[in-house]
């Protein structure tokens, strides 16, 4: 695969983790702001909301530049690896954020009625474990990337 | 599920160590700008863009990568030239004879 | 394919279903979550039903009885059980205190005079589960509640005594990965006369 096709591979990667890390979030709770809840609105806490926002696209940008260069590298290649783990460590401190921003424990406030809160830490630390054992193979890769280097680079300029 | 429980809270508790440690710093330093965020994506892309073109792979891509390609297409190159050769030839006519002992063109013994 | 390749996709595909798996029940939690909340009467508390004795005795004006029944219905509109509800109501009262806090100034107060968690198990999905809470003297708090002949102004409303409750639910879903907890705040369950 050339340069160009590459870069188009990366760049697409790019899209899709734009429109999953930031658009779809800021659109759920865009959505979720605009639920009625037992006929009434919700209001949400405009501090909470900016913060939740901001943390997500930071780190939703930071996630889509690594994105583009894992996918436009070489497949195998050392710094796909090293660019991958760092995704992952990325996406680990963007799933984080919901928990520190304050999404995973949020309030909504329903004037008139009262509030409710849906907390979905526990759902975090599940995915955290995930995200564990990707960092696993993520290492794995580099090492096995590392070790066999000359092996993957014939079998490339093979193909 | 309860057996899994003394491998899986050191490493939930490393993860949230790790995590909660670079967060706070990320919070205090740049927790009210995106300027850096969005500064650190552009330089990501611009450099997979210049690192793909000088380097991309698996074809030639630049000077700086040529020596080492070449090196490789010599290496295919000799590990095709040791599969010619390592075929069994007549030791009279040269024609190649594989497994058998008797040449099927000048009828010589090998 | 080198052994190390085959081992890693072995243990990437491992990863994947159980990413696909939680994916899969955050997402329908979530939907859940919201289709529970945006389902009209999907909490129906039956303040028309609510039985509210309290007995005081007509001489030494002390609190000998009170019980308080109070039903409420939950739908579960979503794709899991709902798992551990549980129900915590605060009872307050609303009255006029006589001369309070200096002699001749009369201050409307509000004081919390009982507290009580039931816990009410499971509402299986597409289910309506329909509870009663009960209460008695032993979750009054004696104490707090003002001398009736003395403290209470019984020439505002009617009701003099007026009595609110602060009902917070909370439930699990989703296989325990999301925890809800809903508030109703200051909901009028009857007064005094």
């Amino acid at each position: 695969m050339g340069a160009v096709k590459n870069m188009v591979k990366g760049f697409i990667f790019a899209a899709i983790y734009v429109v999953t890390t930031i658009v779809i979030p800021m659109l759920l709770f865009s959505w979720v702001r605009t639920m009625v809840v037992q006929g009434l609105p919700l209001d949400f806490e405009q501090q909470d909301y900016v913060s939740v926002i901001f943390w997500l696209t930071a780190f939703g940008l930071i996630i889509s530049g690594c994105a583009f260069f894992t996918y436009s590298s070489p497949k195998q290649s050392i710094r796909r690896g090293v660019f991958a783990l760092i995704q992952v460590l990325v996406n680990c401190l963007y799933l984080w954020s919901y928990k520190f921003s304050g999404a995973s424990d949020i309030t909504f406030v329903i004037a008139d009625f009262g509030y409710f809160t849906l907390n979905i830490s526990q759902m975090i630390l599940v995915y955290m474990g995930v995200y564990f054992l990707t960092l696993v193979l993520k290492v794995y890769d580099i090492i096995d990337f590392s070790i066999n280097r000359e092996k993957i680079r014939e079998d490339r300029m093979k193909a | 599920m309860n057996f899994l429980k003394p491998i899986v809270t050191p490493i939930g508790q490393f993860m949230v160590d790790w995590i909660t440690v670079v967060f706070i710093f990320l919070q205090q330093n740049f927790g009210d700008d995106l300027t850096i965020f969005i500064v650190i994506c552009v330089i990501i892309v611009i450099s997979g863009i210049i690192i793909n073109i000088v380097w991309p792979g698996d074809i030639k891509g630049s000077i700086f990568s040529k020596g080492k390609i070449e090196e490789l297409e010599d290496k295919i190159d000799k590990d095709e030239e040791d599969i010619v050769d390592s075929i069994r030839r007549c030791k009279d006519c040269g024609n190649p004879i594989g497994d058998t002992e008797v040449c099927p063109l000048c009828g010589a013994r090998n | 394919m080198r052994p190390s390749r085959v081992f890693r996709i072995i243990f990437r595909i491992f990863i994947f279903l159980l990413t696909i798996s939680i994916t899969l029940v955050s997402i329908l939690g979530g939907l859940s979550a919201a289709l529970i909340l945006t389902t009209p009467d999907t909490i129906e508390v039956d303040t028309a039903n609510a039985d509210f004795d309290l007995q005081i005795n007509n001489t030494t004006f002390v609190i000998e009885a009170f019980n308080f029944t109070l039903p409420f219905n939950l739908t579960n509109a979503g794709y899991f059980d709902l798992e551990n509800l549980n129900l915590t109501i605060n009872l307050e009262i609303n009255y006029s205190h006589v001369d309070y806090p200096t002699p001749g100034v009369n201050t409307t107060r509000q004081l919390q005079i009982f507290t009580k968690s039931e816990y009410f198990g499971t509402i299986p999905k597409g289910t309506k589960g329909t509870f009663s809470f009960t209460g008695d003297l032993s979750n009054f708090d004696i104490g707090v509640f003002p001398n009736v002949t003395t403290e209470v102004d019984w020439y505002r409303g009617p009701p003099a005594i007026e009595f609110y409750a602060n009902l917070i639910i909370n439930l699990d879903y989703s296989i325990g990965l999301h925890s809800i907890t809903i508030g109703i705040l200051d909901l009028p369950v009857g007064g005094i006369p």
